[in-house]
């Protein structure tokens, strides 16, 4: 969804500028826009594309190279990868939210809900 | 008599292994048959680095909110001193770590961040030296960019005298310790070491290492035909003498080299393919020479750390997860997979009695 719109002439030019630069909206799959196809699968944010806890890719794109289960990288989000999207955020506002669950395999269900 | 002495005097005293663990604990581990003995409760938040004293009787630990320090001693599995190096508005976050000799100064890249009225101001990573008896950093100094890549993160090892503090990166930088300014630089991205153009370096912290010297594996290309191999590097930490013996073609990943007690065999994980296809094997090395003198492949999980007790009779896989696999280091078979009820956040450091 687009919230800005231009309305002159510069405004359009910078459109257009940007629009060459980055190109459209593409596949994942694709590359950029007029290169040739990616090898892997460009993941612009990181290890996933959605902030979902606990859901992630591996580096082609697939599952089998994740922890397995996945449960247990869960935790990694945090403790290594200091990124707060794919958990609650350890680090500011929810320092308690594992204090029940020590093995995110097998406890998982008492990991505490946040309600941001 | 003695002998029966002996045998409660070693019942009473089982070699531990201490490893941190969610929520915030510390596990320790009885090494004989891998069963969690005791949770040290960390005072600040979930354990992340361990770093034993040289008289091995406290681990420094480093806990991430906040960047807390905390000191464990070992006999009575209490934690003794703990302090914040952040704030609720400076964030302090850490990238690598090496404890000096005197087991007071411990030598840290840091990168703050200071929360602003409408924005954060992230530093550059610098060198900060923690006094663990004034609780709190007392030295920064500017770090180098070539230190500094990725948040200054990277193995750091302190020279024996304490007067050099090593940068593990694409090369190795040697720092004096009183004034962080740069002394010498070991090439390793293009060596001056005879029959390689270019070295990269994986470096471990083995408790079987020889005081003052570090024992890695290293991966190189020749300059003729740019085959690529891998081979053992043994560092003088006080020298500064670097010593590299090939020893096979490469593979596509390595885990950091352990040694056995006597320095004389070493076991490290050669891991090839990836995904579906990932094949994980045990390689043993004759460090006399060196060279594989065994080799067995293994279910290895997708992310894992290796190590070995403290009488090298035992190869121990573990993280990420709650679970650590035990394989015989003679045989190579697994003896046991061990569920210890925490997800591993730090290495695995068995302390003998």
């Amino acid at each position: 969804m687009k919230h800005l719109k231009a309305v002159n002439k510069k405004a359009h030019r910078i459109e257009q500028h940007a629009a060459a630069v980055h190109g459209d909206i593409y596949g994942m799959q694709q590359g950029g826009p007029g290169g040739a196809p990616a090898a892997r699968p460009h993941y612009p944010v990181g290890c996933s594309i959605v902030f979902s806890p606990g859901w992630e890719v591996d580096s082609a794109g697939g599952t089998a190279g994740l922890c397995q289960p996945a449960e247990r990288d869960l935790y990694d989000c945090y403790v290594t990868c200091f990124w707060p999207a794919q958990v609650p955020d350890h680090y500011n506002n929810y320092p308690d939210w594992t204090s029940k669950c020590a093995s995110a395999t097998k406890d998982w269900r008492n990991i505490e809900l946040v309600f941001p | 008599m003695q002998i029966l002495a002996l045998a409660v005097s070693l019942a009473a005293d089982p070699t531990l292994m201490y490893v941190g663990g969610w929520p915030k604990d510390l596990l320790v581990i009885d090494e004989a048959n891998v069963k969690v003995v005791d949770h040290i409760k960390m005072q600040t938040d979930v354990p992340r680095t361990l770093s034993l004293t040289s008289d091995k009787k406290k681990l420094i630990a480093i806990t991430v909110k906040d960047s807390g320090i905390e000191t464990i001693d070992l006999a009575s599995r209490k934690v003794v001193d703990s302090f914040l190096l952040g704030t609720g508005a400076k964030k302090v976050r850490v990238g690598g770590s090496a404890l000096d000799p005197t087991d007071r100064y411990l030598y840290l890249s840091v990168t703050i961040a200071e929360k602003k009225i409408d924005r954060f101001d992230v530093g550059k990573p610098q060198f900060a030296v923690v006094d663990l008896q004034e609780k709190k950093i007392t030295r920064t100094a500017e770090m180098p960019k070539e230190v500094a890549s990725a948040g200054g993160r990277g193995q750091f090892k302190v020279s024996p005298d304490g007067k050099y503090l090593w940068a593990f990166r694409d090369n190795i930088y040697i720092f004096d310790t009183t004034d962080f300014k740069l002394v010498d630089t070991i090439q390793l991205a293009r060596p001056t070491f005879p029959g390689m153009e270019t070295i990269f370096l994986s470096p471990a912290d083995d408790p079987h290492d020889a005081p003052g010297m570090m024992t890695a594996i290293f991966n190189s290309t020749d300059p003729v035909v740019h085959k690529r191999m891998w081979g053992i590097a043994k560092i003088n930490l006080a020298t500064k003498q670097i010593d590299f013996t090939p020893v096979g073609p490469a593979v596509q990943g390595m885990t950091g080299l352990r040694l056995s007690p006597d320095r004389k065999t070493g076991y490290t994980v050669a891991i090839s393919g990836e995904h579906g296809d990932r094949f994980t094997e045990f390689l043993v090395i004759d460090m006399t020479v060196p060279k594989i003198v065994n080799r067995a492949a293994f279910n290895g999980r997708t992310r894992f750390t290796q190590g070995l007790t403290t009488d090298g009779k035992q190869i121990i896989i573990y993280g990420a997860g709650n679970t650590i696999e035990m394989y015989d280091s003679k045989t190579l078979k697994l003896l046991k997979d061990v569920d210890i009820a925490a997800d591993m956040t730090t290495s695995l450091i068995p302390v003998m009695n």
